[in-house]
């Protein structure tokens, strides 16, 4: 059977297979790849910044990411916002997270919970102490941001205008706040005030969830914070924390022990030393309210520091 | 503010505009790279049901199956089973390779079972070897019946990215998250029209390889194309 | 992730209340089935008479196709923010997504009934809405029910998405239980999910079989054994 098959022949069909495959590989790559991971700062040069979902903590990133720039680092990016405290404690831990702003109260309670310190100085002493292996705190700023208990303004005009005033209602109201509430801070509020709510019920974490759910009466009470423009904007009174049950929260860069430079850190402690709770406060109105570019706003603030 | 004055000003930020074009890429890459891998699942599920006429059964239902558990469920869960971390972008690559070679498989076994009996006799009698009648013959042949389903997959994929930013990967969906958080509506308007613009330019490089592949289909008949599109 | 998932399961906490798996459990279902008789009322009618017609064919495929394009997260969102209060958002939402693939399956399944069976039938004296329940419709009920199929699968998996913007239901555990990282609930809202998506989905295939009419079902067994 001469002449059937030419060597090296193949049929049409295999070789723009092949083609195909390669074109669609191209495509793909071209795209970009995203999954490049790690994150171990210091020699290696990549810093990734991570950031809750408050919308604060990402503005604070931007604020660190800019900062670390004009120190020299040049391969910083800030992840997406996603979880809480937990989601970012894990990831420092295992290094896919540089660093991520935190809150200096909050923070030695996650890992102290019997602590009884509440300034910003007692609060700032415990807190290396308090931490485990692989992770460090740079240096605390002035500006803070505390949880605060908000209720709608009809609420308020009854006669509640701090916690105490709010305890003998308690078990008539129900509660709104980020999931890890009731664990933080159920024991302390009974404890304290001897407050019981009726129903916690988990929102979010100070965002539109909650905002909604105290506007239409869903919750009566809700956790927010302090430099969140939205309390205002949506007439809510904050309630007093006349017996401290909420510690001093200042913002304190939180990174995974030994992935940044000395001017890196330099840089950022001279950041946080410029950043103030009324500082801090604008700011956030103008990401949330002007709905400006997180970037952006935190060139400006650098900027003006000198520092971008 | 107007719509469109709002749109204006968060499109006026050029760092907007680069994370937009950076998210892009990213939604690109986490959508399309599943559908190379979805593929090759699906050829060699499709060799083995060839090959081995008894697994047909068991590879229809484990298809089916995977095709049923809701993408968000998938995300989370794969972390416990091949040990990555709980945010990371593999995991949505690995779903999504997964869906997409679940929705091809079932289309796969029946276009090859479609090949008429004549051809594949042929073939063999012309001396090709199993392998080489898979790949120069019968797997040609299923590219029309593929490609509908690669179409359909893509689309899928392109809009299940965006579910991953809830496990904080890249792509589009933070702009749905940052929209979201902010009351903002143009992160989210840009969010979706960038969405169906990936999609539709995605479908028409499809459409341009399947052309490419199948030189012997042009043109197509008008109502099995019509079926065609509307099944998928 | 195994030891707290079973933790989680063994917690009796989580098996009664307003967070419970019944209650959230309930939730979801109801959601899903709420969404999926308005979505049916829309789309059913709209599927059967482009399919009985032929006109619209165009417009219809095109807006299926743009609306399955459409991102969930997107569209929870945005309906979020147009409305203000998470379940109606969700639910909007929820139906927006499940329109298309119900009118695929009612279309295509219309399309797909031999023309030489409508024919016979109009042969034999039947009008156009006659011809179209007696006959295109019993034909056109595998691909319908398939469409249903399709929407009950979207429905729960973007039920489960939109409880990110508040919704109740199984997509709480992976939220709530992904926010602080407990592996246990996020697992055991996944599984829920996944479980909840396989049960309904061999409900409506069992559904299938029961109400495709004997005739149907051998007519296309005697089909399919022909093409090659």
């Amino acid at each position: 059977m001469s002449g059937t098959r030419r060597s090296g022949a193949h049929p049409p069909g295999r070789l723009r297979g092949i083609v195909a495959v390669c074109v669609a590989v191209l495509m793909v790559a071209a795209c970009g790849n995203p999954l490049r991971g790690g994150a171990e700062g210091g020699d290696e040069g990549r810093i990734v910044i991570g950031a809750s979902d408050v919308g604060e903590s990402l503005l604070l990133a931007e604020i660190y990411a800019g900062a670390l720039r004009s120190a020299g680092a040049d391969d910083v990016t800030v992840r997406p916002p996603v979880g809480g405290r937990e989601v970012l404690v894990q990831a420092l831990q295992d290094r896919s997270v540089t660093l991520a702003p935190d809150y200096s109260g909050n923070l030695l309670r996650y890992f102290d919970e019997n602590t009884g310190a509440t300034t910003s100085e007692e609060v700032s002493r415990e807190l290396p102490g308090a931490l485990p292996d692989g992770l460090e705190v740079l240096t605390a700023s002035p500006a803070q941001n505390t949880d605060m208990l908000v209720v709608r303004g009809d609420l308020a005009a009854q006669g509640v205008r701090s916690i105490s005033d709010l305890a003998p209602r308690c078990d008539r109201l129900v509660f709104g706040g980020p999931g890890q509430w009731a664990d933080r801070w159920r024991g302390q509020i009974r404890k304290l005030y001897g407050c019981e709510f009726a129903e916690i019920r988990t929102t979010d974490t100070g965002g539109p969830v909650t905002v909604e759910a105290l506007r239409s009466g869903e919750v009566q009470v809700a956790n927010m914070f302090s430099t969140s423009a939205s309390v205002r904007a949506n007439g809510f009174v904050p309630l007093d924390d006349d017996r401290h049950m909420f510690p001093a929260q200042n913002i304190v860069p939180l990174a995974a022990e030994g992935s940044l430079s000395k001017p890196e850190r330099a840089a950022l402690d001279r950041v946080s030393a410029a950043l103030t709770t009324e500082k801090l406060t604008e700011l956030n109105v103008e990401f949330s309210e002007r709905k400006r570019n997180p970037a952006d706003i935190a060139d400006e603030f650098l900027a003006r520091l000198g520092e971008g | 503010m107007s719509l469109v004055d709002e749109l204006g000003t968060y499109l006026g930020s050029a760092n907007t505009r680069a994370q937009l074009w950076s998210g892009l890429a990213e939604h690109c890459y986490l959508a399309l790279l599943p559908i190379v891998f979805g593929t090759v699942l699906a050829v060699g599920a499709g060799w083995l049901g060839r090959s081995r006429p008894s697994l047909r059964g068991t590879l229809g239902v484990v298809a089916n199956l995977v095709y049923t558990v809701p993408s968000l469920a998938l995300f989370v869960v794969i972390p416990g089973i091949i040990g990555t971390t709980i945010l990371d972008s593999v995991n949505v690559v690995i779903a999504l390779s997964l869906y997409t070679a679940a929705l091809l498989v079932r289309p796969m076994l029946d276009a090859l079972d479609a090949v008429p009996q004549a051809v594949t006799a042929s073939a063999t009698a012309m001396g090709y070897r199993p392998a080489r009648r898979f790949f120069g013959i019968e797997l040609p042949l299923a590219v029309p019946v593929l490609a509908a389903g690669v179409r359909v997959a893509a689309v899928s994929n392109i809009s299940l990215v965006s579910v991953g930013a809830l496990i904080g990967v890249g792509g589009l969906g933070r702009l749905f998250t940052d929209g979201f958080q902010r009351e903002y509506y143009a992160p989210i308007v840009v969010g979706v029209v960038l969405t169906l613009v990936l999609a539709l330019v995605v479908d028409l490089l499809l459409v341009a390889l399947r052309r490419f592949l199948t030189p012997w289909q042009r043109p197509a008949p008008r109502d099995p194309a019509h079926a065609e599109e509307v099944e998928a | 992730m195994i030891p707290e998932t079973f933790a989680w399961f063994g917690d009796a906490a989580n098996w009664s209340g307003p967070g419970g798996v019944p209650a959230r459990l309930a939730e979801h279902v109801g959601y899903v089935a709420l969404a999926l008789a308005v979505a049916f009322v829309i789309a059913m009618p709209v599927g059967l008479l482009v399919g009985h017609t032929g006109r619209g064919a165009v417009l219809l495929v095109g807006t299926g196709n743009i609306v399955r394009a459409l991102p969930t997260l997107g569209v929870v969102t945005l309906f979020f923010l147009l409305l203000a209060d998470s379940t109606p958002a969700a639910l909007v939402g929820l139906v927006v997504l499940a329109v298309p693939p119900i009118m695929a399956g009612a279309y295509a399944g219309v399309q797909a009934v031999d023309p030489h069976v409508t024919d016979a039938a109009s042969g034999v004296g039947m009008r156009g809405m006659q011809r179209l329940w007696q006959v295109e419709v019993p034909i056109a009920l595998p691909l319908l029910l398939g469409g249903v199929r399709n929407a009950v699968l979207q429905l729960v998996a973007t039920a489960a998405v939109a409880a990110y913007v508040g919704l109740g239901g199984l997509g709480r555990y992976l939220m709530d239980g992904l926010a602080i990282l407990d592996y246990g609930e996020v697992v055991a809202g996944a599984v829920f999910t996944a479980a909840l998506a396989v049960v309904l989905d061999l409900l409506l295939a069992g559904l299938q079989r029961v109400l495709v009419p004997r005739g149907v079902r051998l007519a296309e067994l005697a089909t399919s054994k022909g093409s090659t």
